[in-house]
């Protein structure tokens, strides 16, 4: 998968871009940054101008206080020159800041609102991951490569610009030399970064092993093992050949390098040549000038170097970012809306639904032809992997089946807009996320009050509902923060599913309910009450209980047993555990136990 | 953990000495490279001078033109060879410096991991560690490199002025210069430590967005907004600590640009003072040597100001370093039974050693809690007893397996581990956990991680994956997990293979933390069977919600609240109707 990477040259286009993204984010202080620079550049040309007179006046002039306007003028536009120096790093970076961080939020909002397929899908689930967590990084150096490129280029343009006073030649020697530079560094970036991308995996790798090492996760491991030797060695071994072929890398630069030394050396024999070529014997203040402009673009063109190469090794960010932002998303609202049905009247049908994820050989359901009827609670039983959590999915209005169609009280489900149809749906997931925030927050999963449901609105309702899931309030707080990591308070994991489940209780509204697994790190006890709850919340609903424990599905109106994403069978618990098949097997592997 | 003090000379003369040792060749050509750049400066001003003059004159052109040109290339290759030494001699550096802080990271208590104080310096030290010790050093460099360009320089001035009071103006702007060193790296330094809180919330919050398993209640609950709002204010907390921080930064900067305005005033009047008063052949050439000079002092102060304070922000970093480990808990300096409780750590032990575990008044306390997790936890398991541990969520029974695992240690009380025989050097602990690691490695290595000298004895591992259930016993080198181009491997299928680990040690005391929880019925009927398989020389303790799975145990001790309430056979608790029998009740009612 990572051979898949393409290598592009940094297009125009791409920098174009990336440029107008950097102006829309902050235009008054780019353009603020923008008018120092050509100021600078002017303060440049200025410069080399002044010198010629003050040289020419102190050869030439009969007092040397005649020259003195002339001093300070050259000391004014040091002073310029200087105090732009100082305040273009403070724009920059609130340039690259504000920049990096409309750039970042542009792709995280884009990554919310793709489809749950594009993370199936490798690739386009490495395209995230390079843009999104690279991003930090790749974003800021791009940025600060480019920004600085730009910043140096209008100066060594004018220091040009202002040879041309001598000679019309020395410019386009100079130009044409530093186009030619330009090439060499765009191939020695694409050198760097075609090896970077080559590379990815090793890095990664080693990347990981420290991650091993350092995490919280796998500490118990490592230690309980004693394989932190061994994962260090790997470690060692990985990062050391990574980086000897860095160096070789570098040092192929830096060889290439030569005859970039030689270009530039050509370079500026050649504009002296012209000036004593063309001149004869040369006014005083022309070389003072010429010498003084020839310096500034040495100086220039070996930084612009640095920025150039690093620009070339980053410049695939942006290509990944457009192209990211140009994926297709979650489909708006279709034309002809119709809203969720409230009450469910005639039930959900699935007509001969099938799914398939992108790029399987197989298909994780198929054949499912299912009629939940209105205020029947469904159970879904099946071994790892039999389809159950990608059943849910499909209900909850996550995935699109690939084959079939799901249709609520006779509407199917296409017409209805996706937003409607989750909210329509409760979801209790069988690996709730943790949030490193208050236990209010993680609660309502929303920072603003007001769109909350009106029942939150009184913190006692909160209370009262984390007493009910078994999280009394002597212990925690509302305000309590979660999350060690953050300095908050380490929940179990069934703790955590707690909170999961009080949250679903406070969602009002939800016509039909879905309970993932909820209860599978919870004692006994707690299972008992949750289940409790569950048919306490769903009362009058609909629901679908996916469930490991055969227990608890006794409480379904009906169980579907789901086999290689089959319905296997189908019909009321009692009924089955009757008939001697495949839910009659579990139950009896699961009843052995307490008999 | 926030020690200000800053690094003793003598740890930096050592870590430098560390340097020069690792890596003494590449080492020695860079600091070659950048001295011959330090000396060109020195001389430009001066071949700059006579070259200026040659022009004007049209007097020994070519020889001047040389001078100059050769003067041009040195410098640029200097400079660009310079950079591949630098990073030839960083390379191996690094591997040496992150080596022992991962090392060490290694050997660090348990405990330690729960600290959100010590995931930051972690964090701060371990994530782009490479670059910063290679600055920090780099900054070494620099400030001899740049020390030497502005003596060179000095000198050069020197030569083409011979005034006493352009030296003086020097000297006072440079210590301008110098003196703003101090407080600018002292900003930095603030600030890398401001921002690594806001920095990894920032991580955080975006993760939650982009990554796949929180991809489907992301898309359920439409928390874009509300994750991005977290993000977002996350992000700007970050920019606020950089910005300020940089706002403070300008402002000492500008001060020392102001030195530097008027250090190169006074040198412009003084140089064309200078050029008049001597030969009038010259003016032009002297005057253009020291204005080269000026400049080029100007920006080599600023940079020996810039190395300078680097390198004391730097050493910051590696202050972080040197605390990060040797700050030991106050927690194990006051546990008395340290040692002891070492030594009786079930080492060396063969197969057939019975062992003893016996609990003496353990009692033990997060760092950050209020109470206490564990009270007073006396019990003893016999030599090949199978022991379930059962309570509620938050009973406090990871806590004590991880205990008798010797992942922590207890506040008090006593852990004794005792077995008739001694000697070997084998592994006798093993475990299987709730969050257990998925290792995104080949199966070889998920398995035999368990015991490394095994590693090879494939026979024994297709066994054990049998045993587990797992379905890669005949793939053995398959890479897991598609981060690095391996097969999707299912929840269940992990699970297998922590279990195969488990298995794969032969150990003579076990810890099953509560393994099956994820799994099918029927799956989980042959696992416990599999794993409670009685094996006289094996102790074994089984955490479970699951009381099926406590009835097959030969004793069950319950906890509750951190206090072990009851003890005994399945039939005894029962009879006694208490917490357990309630459990019990609770279940088997699904399937009365």
């Amino acid at each position: 998968m990572w051979d898949k990477v393409k290598l592009t040259r940094p297009s125009f286009r791409d920098l174009l871009w990336l440029f107008a993204q950097v102006l829309k984010a902050s235009p008054f202080i780019a353009a603020v940054w923008i008018i120092l620079v050509l100021i600078n550049a002017g303060a440049g040309a200025a410069h080399l101008l002044v010198l010629r007179e003050t040289v020419n006046t102190l050869v030439n002039a009969d007092l040397i206080s005649s020259a003195v306007p002339w001093l300070a003028a050259l000391c004014l536009l040091f002073f310029v020159e200087q105090a732009i120096s100082t305040l273009l790093p403070l724009l920059r970076e609130q340039l690259r800041i504000r920049a990096g961080f409309s750039l970042q939020r542009d792709a995280l909002k884009k990554t919310g609102k793709l489809p749950l397929e594009a993370f199936d899908d490798e690739e386009s689930h490495n395209l995230i991951n390079r843009v999104v967590t690279g991003g930090d990084s790749s974003v800021v150096q791009l940025m600060q490569n480019g920004l600085n490129f730009i910043e140096y280029m209008p100066a060594l343009l004018t220091s040009a610009v202002v040879l041309g006073l001598i000679s019309i030649w020395i410019p386009l020697i100079i130009i044409s030399g530093a186009i030619l530079l330009r090439v060499f560094e765009i191939q020695m970036g694409t050198r760097v970064r075609h090896f970077e991308v080559e590379n990815t995996r090793n890095k990664r790798l080693a990347d990981y092993y420290v991650q091993l090492l350092t995490e919280r996760r796998s500490a118990a491991e490592i230690r309980l093992w004693s394989i932190g030797e061994t994962l260090l060695q790997r470690w060692r071994t990985i990062l050391a050949q990574y980086l000897r072929e860095r160096l070789h890398i570098d040092f192929q630069n830096a060889s290439q390098g030569i005859f970039q030394v030689f270009i530039f050396v050509a370079i500026i024999a050649g504009a002296l040549l012209v000036t004593s070529l063309s001149q004869g014997r040369v006014e005083a203040g022309l070389a003072a000038l010429v010498l003084e402009a020839l310096r500034n673009i040495t100086a220039g063109m070996n930084s612009m170097q640095y920025f150039v190469i690093g620009f070339v090794q980053h410049a695939g960010y942006g290509e990944d970012l457009r192209r990211l932002l140009g994926k297709k998303q979650d489909e708006e609202a279709p034309e002809t809306q119709t809203p969720y049905p409230h009450p469910i009247r005639e039930g959900i049908r699935l007509h001969n639904v099938a799914y398939r994820y992108p790029g399987a050989d197989t298909d994780a359901l198929s054949e499912i032809d299912v009629h939940i009827r209105p205020g029947e609670i469904l159970a879904v039983v099946g071994e790892n992997g039999a389809g159950k959590t990608t059943l849910a999915h499909v209900l909850a209005g996550l995935r699109s089946p690939t084959a079939g169609h799901v249709t609520i009280d006779g509407i199917n489900t296409n017409t209805i807009s996706s937003e409607e149809l989750r909210r329509a749906c409760t979801v209790v997931f069988q690996h709730p996320a943790r949030y490193p925030t208050t236990l209010h927050e993680n609660l309502i999963l929303d920072s603003r009050d007001e769109v909350t449901s009106p029942l939150l609105a009184a913190d006692a309702h909160a209370e009262a509902v984390l007493t009910r899931v078994g999280l009394p309030a002597e212990r925690f707080t509302l305000n309590t923060f979660l999350g060690p990591e953050f300095g908050g308070v380490d929940f179990s994991g069934g703790e955590w599913q707690r909170v999961a489940i009080a949250r679903s209780l406070i969602k009002e509204g939800g016509e039909f309910v879905i309970f993932d697994e909820p209860t599978a790190a919870l004692d006994p006890l707690a299972e008992l009450e949750i289940f409790q709850q569950f048919v306490e919340l769903v009362a009058g609903k609909t629901a679908l209980l996916i469930a490991h424990r055969l227990g608890p599905t006794r409480l379904a109106d009906r169980v579907v047993v789901l086999e290689n994403g089959h319905i296997a069978e189908i019909g009321n618990p009692t009924e089955l555990l009757q008939q001697n098949g495949k839910y009659a097997e579990m139950f009896a592997a699961q009843s052995e136990w307490y008999q | 953990m926030k020690n200000t003090n800053t690094l003793p000379r003598r740890a930096v003369l050592r870590l430098i000495w560390q340097f020069i040792r690792i890596a003494p060749f590449p080492l020695l050509v860079t600091l070659l490279l950048r001295l011959i750049n330090a000396g060109n400066l020195g001389f430009s001003p001066i071949i700059i001078a006579g070259f200026t003059n040659a022009l004007i004159n049209a007097e020994g052109l070519f020889f001047w033109m040389g001078l100059y040109l050769v003067l041009m290339t040195l410098e640029i290759l200097t400079d660009v060879f310079n950079g591949v030494t630098q990073m030839w001699f960083s390379n191996k550096a690094v591997l040496h410096f992150q080596q022992d802080l991962l090392r060490q990271a290694g050997q660090t208590p348990m405990l330690h991991f729960l600290d959100a104080d010590f995931h930051d310096n972690l964090s701060r030290a371990t994530q782009g560690f490479s670059d910063r010790v290679v600055s920090w050093f780099g900054s070494v460099l620099d400030n001899v490199h740049s020390i030497a360009s502005v003596c060179g320089l000095l000198g050069a001035v020197f030569i083409l002025s011979s005034n006493i009071w352009c030296m003086i103006a020097l000297f006072v702007s440079s210590s301008i210069i110098l003196f703003t060193r101090k407080p600018i790296a002292r900003l930095e330094l603030e600030r890398d430590r401001a921002a690594a809180r806001p920095n990894r919330t920032q991580t955080a919050w975006a993760a939650r967005l982009y990554e796949r398993v929180s991809s489907p209640e992301v898309r359920l609950f439409t928390l874009q907004r509300w994750l991005l709002s977290k993000w977002e204010n996350a992000y700007h907390q970050l920019a606020t600590v950089e910005v300020g921080s940089l706002k403070r930064k300008t402002a000492w900067n500008a001060l020392a640009n102001l030195s530097s305005i008027l250090g190169y005033c006074v040198i412009v009047f003084i140089a064309a003072q200078t050029a008049r008063n001597g030969d009038p052949e010259k003016i032009a050439g002297i005057f253009m040597g020291l204005i080269t000079a000026a400049a080029g002092l100007q920006g080599f102060l600023s940079y020996m100001a810039r190395s300078m304070g680097n390198l004391a922000e730097q050493s910051g970093v590696l202050r972080d370093l040197a605390t990060l480990f040797t700050t030991q808990s106050t927690k194990e300096s006051g546990v008395s039974d340290t040692t002891e409780e070492k030594q009786d750590r079930p080492s060396p032990a063969s197969e057939a050693d019975e062992m003893t575990v016996a609990m003496n008044d353990l009692s033990f306390q997060y760092p950050s809690a209020t109470t206490q997790t564990l009270k007073e936890i006396t019990a003893k398991i016999a030599p090949g007893e199978i022991v379930a541990l059962v309570g509620k969520n938050g009973a406090g029974k990871t806590t004590l397996a991880n205990i008798l695992l010797g992942l922590y240690t207890p506040d008090s009380g006593t852990l004794t581990f005792s077995q008739s025989a001694t000697t070997s050097e084998k592994p006798t602990t093993s475990a299987v956990f709730q969050d257990f690691t998925k290792f995104l490695l080949p199966v070889r290595d998920n398995v035999g991680f368990a015991d490394l000298n095994r590693m090879r004895d494939d026979n024994r591992m297709r066994h054990t994956l049998d045993r587990a259930g797992s379905t890669f016993a005949q793939e053995l080198d398959t890479w897991l997990g598609n981060e690095f181009g391996g097969r999707d491997v299912s929840g269940g299928e992990w699970l297998r293979l922590a279990v195969a680990r488990g298995l794969f040690r032969q150990s003579q005391f076990v810890v099953f933390d509560e393994p099956t929880a994820a799994i099918d019925p029927v799956a989980e009927v042959e696992m416990i069977r599999e794993l409670l398989t009685k094996d006289e020389s094996r102790t074994t303790v089984v955490i479970s919600h699951r009381l099926g799975v406590a009835r097959l145990c030969d004793r069950i001790l319950v906890l509750d609240d951190g206090q072990l309430v009851e003890d005994g056979t399945h039939e005894a608790l029962l009879a006694m109707g208490g917490l357990y029998a309630e459990m019990w009740d609770a279940q088997a009612s699904w399937y009365a």
